[in-house]
């Protein structure tokens, strides 16, 4: 089996084990995140450095309590580039591998909410 | 003490964060949170006059540091906690020079760290609430009418100059006998003006060795002098904004006298040792037993000084000139000593009034304390009557040894008194002061060459 995406560990511990905030927790980042992705997506597809690395910004701040750390270090990685203004090519290679990411981590969260 | 509640702003544009925040935000139920996306919202909304205020320090329409700035120049004493998705020191220091009460990062320990800072918030606003119901309370307890009791001629002229004293920053010089409230006067007077939330700072001249009192006064800086061990703040530098008492003028050393006529007419005092000019703005009020007068005369008092600090004159009556007056006070003295010691309250008879009415109270209002709270406890069914009001002799002493006079002055007073005494029987006086009836003789006869 795949290893799991998700890490509720920060969650548990803000919540103070709150089962039912949780799960609106989960609920909230499921509607929430792809709609985070998308912005992030057109303010690269823009070259628009300063609203990419606000939308990473954000966006770490909605992984930070569900996701696990690799996930979180690549939107560190990127939050990095967009407020550097390095490449705009290697933001949209590693947006790429953060969507897929994400895309696996709501469908993993959505299984588990479904439990 | 009780917590008070909370009215908390919090500013946090992503959502889901946001309802995290306000899940911990809220868990208290004294905390009224409100949510807020972006900054412009939260700004507009700062008429509600928020308790505390968490900002995300990364915002979608203006910086962090723009709409803490902004917060700031309209609620300058709100705390604020920012709460960052970076750990970064450089930002925290910035913040901090801003004024921020806290730096928080959204990490695993937020909700621990944020209901800490939150609870140090609760204290703090909850001690400053006591002390700002405290003030509050002085002042009222220092209201002319509540402070002051009597309606004696003399008094209403007192009532009339402390009315003066309100509305403006007038040096005020009060004189009276010892014992007749010339703090009390002094504490009215600060509580009663526009300073009443600043400090009140008495210094007793007379009680400070000369030495120690410029040290006291003006304050000094670490090492300045033999045993400067630390910084000093002085009684000016602590009075500033609000008064300062100085009690006993009368008693300055006459150098000393040259340094305060500089601090008062410069508005400034430097610590001894120090190079550092420190602004003052201090209401003086100053008090005397003596006449200041004919110690400027005696070249004890420099006239300078004298007139700067002459200001407005109030002289307090003794008691003995406050006709019914000693009643009224006897009255809330008794009633002050009963409520105290959770006793009835007492009533006194028409033979009691007629006792207290007819003493000189040499000892003014402290002497007429004494005596009534001695006589709430001798007497009996809740009355006291004139054979529970005893007149202390030792009072008399104290008053005479307060008195400037030479030995053979106090030999006189002496002599006299127990000349009164035993009915100016010399050979009892003699037997009863353990000295010859010839040196009895002798010091009458000076006494009346000199009188």
């Amino acid at each position: 089996m795949e290893n799991s995406r998700v890490d509720l560990s920060y969650l548990e511990t803000f919540s103070g084990g709150d089962k039912i905030l949780i799960a609106e927790m989960m609920e909230r980042f499921v509607l929430d995140a792809p709609s985070q992705l998308s912005s992030v997506e057109d303010s690269i597809d823009q070259e628009d450095w300063k609203s990419a690395y606000k939308n990473l910004h954000n966006f770490k701040s909605t992984l930070n309590f569900i996701a696990i750390q690799e996930i979180k270090d690549q939107v560190l990685v990127m939050e990095k580039i967009a407020k550097e203004e390095t490449s705009v090519s290697t933001l949209k290679e590693k947006y790429k591998i953060l969507f897929n990411e994400c895309k696996l981590l709501v469908e993993e969260i959505k299984e588990t909410l479904s439990q | 003490m009780n917590s008070p509640e909370l009215k908390i702003f919090a500013l946090e544009d992503n959502a889901v964060f946001s309802k995290m925040l306000h899940y911990i935000l809220s868990m208290d139920d004294d905390h009224d949170v409100k949510m807020f996306i972006n900054g412009r919202d939260l700004l507009y909304a700062l008429d509600e006059n928020p308790s505390v205020i968490t900002v995300d320090y990364s915002l979608p329409d203006m910086t962090g540091e723009e709409v803490i700035l902004k917060i700031k120049a309209k609620l300058p004493q709100v705390p604020i906690i920012v709460i960052s998705g970076q750990n970064d020191i450089q930002t925290a220091v910035s913040l901090f020079k801003l004024g921020v009460y806290d730096y928080i990062t959204k990490e695993e320990d937020i909700r621990e760290r944020l209901l800490n800072a939150l609870n140090k918030i609760k204290t703090k606003q909850s001690l400053e609430e006591e002390v700002q119901t405290l003030r509050q309370e002085l002042s009222n307890k220092y209201e002319f009418d509540n402070s002051i009791i009597g309606n004696s001629t003399p008094m209403k002229k007192v009532f009339q100059m402390l009315h003066k004293t309100k509305n403006n920053n007038i040096t005020v010089s009060i004189t009276g006998e010892t014992g007749t409230g010339k703090e009390v006067i002094a504490k009215a007077i600060h509580y009663n003006s526009n300073r009443k939330n600043k400090p009140f700072v008495a210094v007793n001249i007379a009680a400070i060795p000369t030495s120690l009192l410029e040290s006291e006064l003006f304050g000094h800086e670490k090492g300045s002098f033999t045993g400067a061990i630390a910084k000093r703040v002085g009684k000016f530098e602590e009075a500033n904004g609000g008064t300062i008492f100085l009690d006993e003028i009368g008693e300055m050393d006459i150098n000393l006298q040259a340094k305060l006529l500089r601090v008062i007419q410069e508005r400034e005092v430097v610590r001894i040792g120090g190079n550092k000019v420190l602004k003052l703005d201090v209401r003086i009020i100053t008090a005397t037993h003596r006449d200041l007068s004919l110690r400027m005369n005696e070249k004890l008092f420099r006239e300078d000084l004298y007139y700067r600090l002459l200001g407005l004159p109030i002289h307090l009556p003794p008691l003995r000139e406050r006709e019914n007056d000693v009643i009224l006070i006897a009255k809330f003295l008794a009633d002050q000593f009963t409520k105290a010691n959770g006793m009835q309250k007492l009533t006194f008879t028409k033979e009691a009034k007629e006792k207290l009415l007819n003493y000189h109270f040499p000892g003014n209002i402290r002497e007429l304390k004494a005596i009534v709270e001695l006589s709430a406890v001798m007497c009996d069914h809740d009355i006291i009557s004139d054979t529970d009001i005893q007149f202390s002799s030792s009072q008399d002493i104290n008053t005479l040894l307060n008195k400037d006079l030479t030995l053979k002055e106090y030999t006189f007073e002496i002599i006299r008194s127990f000349m009164d005494r035993y009915h100016d029987n010399v050979a009892t006086v003699a037997k009863k002061l353990d000295i010859g009836k010839v040196t009895i003789y002798r010091y009458l006869k000076e006494m009346d060459t000199n009188s």
